[in-house]
């Protein structure tokens, strides 16, 4: 019996390491890493220009988020003697604006800034300008931490993830580039083809797709769950998204908008609807998206569920970065499995090569 | 090709071993210090919880990326922080004043709005709030509601060029208008709106402020003016449909 488990606990840790070895290391197509570069360089640019308008009123001399401000309100603990402790970095070994105290350093730092955010949307030297994006973006956050937004959080993170791998493979100036010299260099041309596909592309893509997977089922579970507490005095708390009311509350926030959604109130049943198809929507995505046959269904869905909710929650950024998050699990496979027709049987001609 | 070929096959055209080895104990680190961060900051945070949050390292790496909030972001959940918050400062702001809109223009007082007129941007829009976000969250702290505050205004004036004189700044919540019974009523309209912290502004010097705080959520103040009491001030928003 003794033999038994132990025989089985081998295979399983076996299988198991080849398991995770084919799902992390096993070479892959870095073309969506591209796809996500150049889409979250755009809206980086975006981004970036609207802090533009606002850059001296929030960061500037005279400005509403001062610096000792922030780095007298980081997070901290207080122990059982009453003493402090700190749990985060300071803000000045995490941002270069801290150390810029004049408005013509700080505008020459934001157009180095766009300059290096413009290199990294069309893919020059892409390893190095994403790892500086990272960098630039996560010093706007902390120096101004009390503006940072969800937008801000989902691009950090698509941007960590695309320093590990080739996101300038494909649609990039590098690329463009190395096929130039791949024309001149057959010897670089070989070289070329033989790393079309990477395992670096696979672990960032891995990464992304669990990272967006977890923050699709928490966000759905958090609709259905509720605040960990209710102030007192507000009587009996309502959860908005099981009422069908919460679109119609995202819509009806006046300054959150500059149009008016009002007559949204004339169809309650069209935003109630809504609201249960958002919930269902983000917990079915973060299960049904690993299915390989659903997967096309669940990003097919994304677009029109993101952009519509881009119109009415008054954080259409935040609704783009998730999609563009989403990408992630977006391969060419996908699009040359269905490009010949589906057999009665369900199988593709290529799959059914592959059956053969 | 036999299974081991097979596996052979495919290794090959991955990182050497020890490499792999490597590599797969910093994804375990990483997606220790996520599941840590999705615990703790989802629902009540346990004693154990918080902990493995502060005390294992994962705090200072997550905070550095970024990633250690919005695991528990819900759009909204009818709750104070997900209504709409203004801030402004009012301009000579006469003694009594109580914060409503009706005086400020029964009075020809003019204000110094936090969020410029006519912007079109989602994305300036959601920065401002945020940043009137900040003030309803510590309204009734008194240790720390005081510094995002007096920053505020600091900033609000020396920007308009304002140096002396008695002003007041208010933070409000501008709750939705709920579907039923209210959407005849404009978006603004003053029943929408509910104190979350009103402070009396002094130049206390030279492009120097001092506040003097009115009312906050949560509390009952007297005025100062000594006019009657104006019974509650406590700024709590009402929430549609209770």
């Amino acid at each position: 019996m003794v033999t038994v488990v132990c025989n089985y606990l081998s295979a399983l840790v076996n299988r198991f390491g080849q398991g995770w070895n084919q799902f992390w290391f096993k070479p892959s197509d870095p073309y969506p890493l591209a796809l996500i570069r150049i889409s979250l360089g755009v809206l980086l640019l975006y981004l970036f220009a609207t802090f533009s308008l606002d850059l001296e009123r929030f960061i500037g001399p005279d400005g509403l988020v001062p610096s000792e401000l922030v780095s007298d309100m980081r997070p901290v603990i207080f122990e059982e003697d009453g003493d402090r402790r700190l749990i985060t970095i300071h803000p000045r070994y995490l941002s270069h604006l801290y150390h810029i105290s004049s408005t013509e350093g700080l505008w020459i730092a934001h157009a180095i800034g766009a300059g290096i955010l413009v290199l990294f949307t069309i893919g020059f030297k892409s390893r190095w300008t994403t790892i500086l994006a990272l960098l630039l973006t996560l010093s706007y956050m902390h120096r101004a931490p009390f503006i940072t937004t969800e937008v801000d959080r989902i691009v950090c993170l698509l941007l960590f993830y695309l320093c590990f791998g080739q996101s300038g493979a494909y649609l990039s100036v590098d690329r463009w580039m190395a096929n130039r010299r791949a024309a001149r260099d057959p010897i670089f041309a070989k070289q070329l083809a033989s790393k079309a596909l990477s395992w670096g592309s696979t672990i960032s893509l891995r990464l992304m797709q669990i990272h967006v997977t977890i923050i699709y089922l928490s966000m759905g579970l958090a609709k259905l769950s509720g605040p960990p507490v209710v102030p007192p005095g507000d009587g009996e708390w309502i959860n908005p998204w099981q009422s069908g009311d919460a679109i119609w509350l995202l819509a009806a926030r006046p300054e959150a908008h500059n149009y008016d959604l009002s007559w949204l109130a004339s169809y309650p049943q069209l935003f109630q609807f809504w609201s249960l198809a958002v919930v269902l929507f983000e917990l079915a995505f973060g299960i049904l998206v690993w299915n390989r046959m659903a997967r096309p269904l669940m990003l097919l869905i994304a677009f029109p569920m993101w952009g519509a909710l881009a119109l009415v929650s008054g954080i259409a950024p935040f609704c783009v970065a998730m999609l563009i998050a989403s990408m992630a699990f977006f391969s060419r496979d996908m699009i040359r499995e269905y490009q010949t027709p589906v057999d009665v049987s369900g199988e593709t001609a290529s799959t059914a090569a592959a059956n053969a | 090709m036999t299974k081991p070929d097979q596996v052979n096959a495919e290794t090959s055209n991955q990182p050497p071993e020890g490499l792999r080895t490597f590599i797969t104990f910093l994804i375990f680190v990483h997606l220790f210090a996520l599941g840590v961060a999705v615990v703790s900051r989802t629902g009540t945070r346990s004693g154990f919880e918080r902990n493995l949050f502060e005390r294992t390292g994962a705090s200072f790496y997550l905070h550095t990326l970024g990633m250690d909030l919005g695991y528990d972001f819900a759009l909204t959940r009818r709750m104070g922080d997900d209504s709409d918050h203004v801030c402004d400062i009012v301009l000579e702001a006469p003694r009594g004043f109580r914060g409503t809109d009706e005086e400020i223009t029964d009075l020809g007082l003019e204000s110094i709005p936090l969020m410029p007129e006519g912007i079109w941007s989602n994305a300036r829009r959601r920065r401002y709030l945020m940043l009137a976000l900040r003030v309803f969250m510590n309204a009734a702290d008194d240790d720390i509601s005081s510094r995002i505050p007096q920053e505020l205004v600091d900033g609000m004036l020396a920007q308009a060029n304002v140096e002396g004189g008695k002003h007041q700044f208010r933070c409000r919540t501008l709750r939705p208008r709920h579907w039923e019974g209210e959407i005849n009523l404009a978006p603004r309209d003053p029943r929408m709106y509910a104190d979350d912290y009103r402070a009396d502004v002094v130049a206390s010097g030279p492009g120097e402020w001092s506040l003097v705080k009115v009312a906050s959520r949560g509390e009952t103040t007297q005025l100062q003016s000594g006019d009657s009491n104006q019974g509650n001030q406590s700024g709590q928003s009402k929430q549609p449909g209770q």
